[in-house]
């Protein structure tokens, strides 16, 4: 068999965990989960959206048509119902504009409205998640086709956030 | 409560219950989401009246492996350097064979998974048609048909290309260039349910092709014995 995704889309997966558990783990700091420390607290909210951004320009690179047509890509929006690579997209793009406006906040050094920092927490389990679910709906690979997947990339990228 | 180097992590219940809560979460969000989907395809795909679902008969007992469905398949459609929409597989060491393009299948993983919606499927005769115009190349389809059917040479048009079922040539009155060029009559077609009806046709599980029930493929096979 063919392997289409090559090593684009690992670096991709890499950082995209990576910067999603970033996020994750300044979001614990804060809330007094991983003892006490400001740096910690700072570090994932800067690091979390240009790590993912840089993955996902990957992306767009891995793409047949990525850098030929790229007036293309706003049909990646299309198939919200069932494509889980759509869902990513949007998943994406929303996580990656949270953290930045996070990131200037943070760097602004304003106060954090509780509400944005939810969200983006939720963006950010639902970028280490989705790409679990992508493989995992390939009913013709039997060896992703397990919940176990989605499980697998989110515990993936926390412990790499963390470190 | 322990220590961790400089760091004193207090792993209280609570935190135990909140980083518990927040992994159902994720599971509460991603299983649902994987059997909603199902379930809207399925009802996209409930036919109304005049429809009908075309697919291919091959009988392998006629097979003689000239490769001439390939061959007309590949001149018809033009097929773009190292896409292959039609292929003729071999058995390992016996003259068995199985020639095989796409299966435009009742239930099709390509559309799906399609990000872009560059796959539809006909209403009045199931055929499973791909738009390269619309294609990004992110090649998931790739990795859902359980057939191989798309092809994609990123080198190339860097866009996915696949059997077509040769609709233009059969709205015109005439049929599949694969089907016209078998010497044998190996090759046919035509409505799949009553094709399934031809004495001797199995369903397409045999030689080693995944179980019909992922994707439902308009394929039936009358095999070697």
């Amino acid at each position: 068999m063919h392997l289409h995704w090559g090593w684009l889309i690992v670096i991709y997966l890499f950082l995209g965990g990576l910067g999603a558990g970033a996020y994750i783990t300044s979001y614990a700091a804060r809330r007094g989960w991983l003892g006490n420390s400001p740096a910690l607290q700072r570090a994932g909210y800067y690091m979390a959206a240009p790590i993912v951004a840089f993955g996902t320009l990957l992306l767009v690179f891995d793409l047949g048509q990525g850098l030929r047509k790229p007036w293309l890509l706003i049909g990646l929006l299309r198939n919200f119902t069932s494509s889980v690579m759509t869902w990513g997209v949007y998943i994406l793009a929303l996580f990656i504009c949270v953290g930045l406006l996070i990131a200037v906040l943070v760097f602004l050094k304003k106060d954090l409205p509780k509400v944005l920092e939810h969200i983006g927490a939720v963006l950010a389990l639902a970028t280490c998640a989705y790409t679990g679910l992508l493989v995992a709906v390939v009913e013709a690979i039997p060896f992703w086709n397990t919940y176990f997947m989605p499980l697998l990339f989110v515990a993936s990228a926390l412990s790499t956030g963390l470190s | 409560m322990f220590h961790l180097s400089k760091l004193d992590v207090k792993l209280t219940r609570r935190t135990a219950l909140k980083l518990g809560a927040l992994t159902m979460a994720a599971v509460a969000v991603g299983v649902p989401m994987g059997s909603s989907k199902k379930a809207s395809v399925k009802a996209a795909g409930a036919e109304s009246g005049e429809s009908k679902q075309l697919g291919f008969l091959y009988d392998q007992t006629k097979c003689i492996n000239c490769k001439m469905c390939a061959k007309a398949c590949k001149e018809t459609n033009n097929w773009e350097p190292g896409a292959e929409w039609r292929k003729v597989y071999v058995a390992e060491g016996k003259k068995v064979y199985l020639s095989m393009s796409c299966n435009h299948c009742a239930d099709p993983a390509c559309l799906k998974v399609c990000p872009v919606r560059a796959y539809t499927k006909r209403e009045k005769d199931g055929i499973v048609q791909h738009d390269t115009k619309k294609c990004v190349g992110c090649a998931y389809c790739l990795y859902a048909c359980p057939y191989h059917a798309p092809q994609f040479v990123k080198s190339g048009t860097g866009a996915v290309t696949k059997c077509g079922f040769c609709a233009e040539i059969q709205d015109q009155g005439g049929k599949p260039a694969c089907v016209s060029k078998c010497p044998v009559g190996a090759l046919t077609y035509g409505d799949v349910t009553e094709l399934r009806n031809t004495p001797g046709a199995v369903e397409p599980e045999i030689c080693g092709l995944p179980p019909v029930s992922i994707t439902h493929p308009s394929l039936v096979i009358i095999p070697k014995v």
